[in-house]
């Protein structure tokens, strides 16, 4: 323990000197207010007995230094007077000291009120000690919250952003947000859309809308359906959440008419499809478990299909909208929010503005979203595949005798190879389509010699294809050749399919044009320069390439 | 590949999901989906999201099915057609039998 004297007397510093060594203190002296300061940032003193005859440096501005120089921890000052000064000594107290001793000194006052200042002193130590502990805590978790707080806008930016066919009201508790609100375009201009509000709130809660997002986004640009999509973030959630967690959640799927809603909900407040007139003409009542507690097999993805007439809005919202005011006692409830709503004629920025007052007033303590959704054409279009067509031209061949055509599909397997191929993917379909025509004509009524007049009644059409095996079975002879030219400067496929049959006669051409009218109608509609030659066992077409 | 079929919850929607190729392969997979329909079906929804490719057999299939559902009196919906699927469809005017959406 250090004591730093301050008199101006050598004989006091050296009684006080004898005094507080007895204690068992080490001391130091300095007989001006100066010598004092310069003494302090060497000897860092615990307590400083300071003589109020010092005059070169005025009192207040001494002790206040000296406070100063200790910093956050406490620095007991006592001042020393004799008997004759002590009527000042409540004075000088107020100037910043925080005791007194008077000459001549009484050996065990002395030793109490030191002991008393030291442990004053140890206590403060330690309390700024812990003081910096906890605010490197803090900051080290502030910090900490920063990176995470990164880490889900980064996972949630990825949803579909300033889309106006959305008006959103998002009021997270805590700056993590448990509830969940997740848009994207699916690629067939379809809208998918995701609510969620997981248990609790704050960072826990929000763990869980990492993986959830992930999988959505990833889901919705597949074009997956909606109840796969619930399946796959069940799946997910299951195996990561404790079981005391889970997430109730409404994924819909707007069509990209505007008019069809296929939807799956669990555990979440009914959404409300609101008409025109601004009347709820439909609750879309959850079906399921929220997600995340039953197992894959447990699982139910069942949807439903509602209709949505033009300009029908679909409010959905978190529990915390209607649990406003809970905690004082006086819960907003289901029937206010929907009078509510209605007063607002289910505008949104009004219905939002209500609420607010009501949390001003009864305050609010869970994550609050709503989302209203304008039931229109979603204006989003498919997805084009713009990638550059192939330059390089190429012939493919390929023959099939009855084994071959028995045992493969040449048009899906000849597509399935096409499709690598840059530019390839976007014509597939249709390329698909008018190929797999040709083929099953040459097939059916070429070798099979099939008439397909047999398919127009009800029985007949699945007849035809009992007998189409039957026949394939038995085929014995002869084969089908395909043969795809691709020019790359003409921007088209030529085509040319054979067969070894016995080609068409007047009357069965006839035949023919009836009955695979829509086949050909198909092959007319997306092709050009169609011909029949050889007798009909050959036909070749010109597909362009868009 | 190939069909899926479900009941939507409210048991008036009819789902049947077509993967991959819609064609003469499904014939009588197909027909057998509707077999015995719940009366509370109003409306049979094909959903061709999945569906890669589809030729005339298949367009055959669902105006059998049209028929034999007692054309008319329930709707049948071809809901997610890509723009390809969908333009066959045009071409055979479908749009004027179902509701193509």
């Amino acid at each position: 323990m250090r004591v730093l004297i301050v008199d101006s007397s050598a004989r006091n510093q050296q009684e006080l000197t004898t005094i507080v060594q007895s204690f068992g203190y080490t001391s130091q002296s300095a007989s001006c207010g100066k010598g004092a300061l310069s003494a302090y940032a060497n000897f860092s003193p615990d307590v400083v007995l300071l003589d109020i005859a010092i005059e070169d440096i005025a009192m207040d501005v001494l002790v206040a230094k000296m406070k100063a120089l200790a910093g956050a921890i406490y620095l007991p000052v006592v001042f020393l007077a004799s008997a004759s000064e002590s009527k000042l000594l409540t004075e000088y107290l107020q100037v910043g000291g925080d005791d007194f001793l008077t000459k001549p000194f009484d050996s065990i006052v002395f030793q109490a009120k030191m002991r008393a200042h030291i442990r004053t002193r140890e206590l403060s130590r330690s309390v700024a000690e812990q003081n910096r502990s906890l605010a490197w805590h803090s900051e080290h978790m502030q910090q900490e919250h920063r990176i995470v707080q990164n880490m889900f806008s980064n996972a949630l930016n990825r949803s579909l952003q300033n889309y106006n066919q959305i008006e959103t009201y998002l009021l997270p508790h805590t700056i993590f947000n448990g509830d969940l609100y997740l848009l994207a375009r699916g690629p067939l201009g379809n809208l998918y859309l995701l609510l969620g509000d997981f248990t609790g709130h704050g960072l826990p809660a929000a763990i869980g809308t990492l993986p959830a997002s992930q999988t959505f986004f990833a889901m919705a640009e597949l074009g997956s359906p909606v109840g796969q999509i619930a399946a796959e973030i069940n799946r997910q959630l299951n195996q990561l959440l404790p079981e005391s967690m889970f997430c109730c959640a409404t994924i819909l799927e707007l069509s990209a008419s505007g008019e069809r809603i296929s939807w799956w909900s669990g555990g979440m407040p009914p959404a409300m499809l609101i008409a025109e007139n601004h009347e709820i003409k439909e609750y879309l009542q959850p079906q399921h478990m929220p997600l995340g507690i039953l197992s894959d097999l447990e699982f139910e993805s069942g949807i439903t299909i509602t209709r949505a007439a033009p300009r029908d809005r679909l409010l959905l919202y978190s529990d915390g909208a209607i649990e406003v005011g809970v905690q004082s006692g006086r819960p907003l409830g289901y029937e206010r929010f929907k009078r509510i709503g209605r007063q607002c004629r289910w505008q949104l920025s009004e219905l939002a503005d209500a609420i607010q007052d009501r949390i001003e007033k009864d305050g609010i303590d869970d994550d609050l979203s709503m989302v209203l959704l304008h039931c229109l054409p979603t204006g989003l279009s498919s997805k084009e595949q713009d990638d550059e067509r192939s330059k390089m031209p190429f012939c493919l061949s390929v023959r099939l005798g009855p084994e071959e055509i028995r045992g493969v599909d040449p048009v899906s397997t000849i597509l399935r190879g096409l499709s690598q191929i840059e530019g390839f993917k976007e014509f597939k379909a249709p390329l698909y389509t008018v190929l797999a025509e040709a083929y099953n004509n040459a097939v059916d009524h070429g070798l099979l010699r099939l008439a397909s007049s047999a398919k127009s009644s009800l029985d007949g059409f699945e007849n035809y294809y009992i007998e189409r095996s039957r026949r394939l079975v038995r085929l014995q002879h002869g084969f089908v050749e395909l043969i795809l030219n691709y020019i790359p400067k003409d921007a088209c496929i030529y085509v040319k399919i054979c067969d070894s049959g016995k080609g068409f006669t007047a009357e069965n051409t006839e035949a023919g044009e009836y009955s695979f009218g829509r086949g050909l109608m198909l092959m007319k509609e997306l092709t050009r320069d169609l011909v029949w030659s050889d007798g009909g066992r050959c036909v070749e077409f010109t597909f362009p390439i868009r | 590949m190939g069909l899926q079929t479900e009941y939507a919850n409210d048991g008036k929607h009819f789902i049947i999901h077509i993967k991959g190729k819609f064609d003469f392969g499904l014939v009588q997979e197909f027909r057998q989906s509707y077999d015995g329909l719940s009366d509370r079906v109003t409306t049979v929804v094909i959903e061709l999201r999945e569906t890669d490719y589809i030729d005339s057999s298949a367009l055959g299939m669902l105006l059998n099915m049209r028929k034999s559902l007692g054309a008319g009196s329930r709707n049948i919906h071809l809901i997610n057609c890509r723009p390809e699927i969908r333009q066959i469809l045009d071409i055979s005017r479908f749009d004027k039998l179902f509701i193509i959406d």
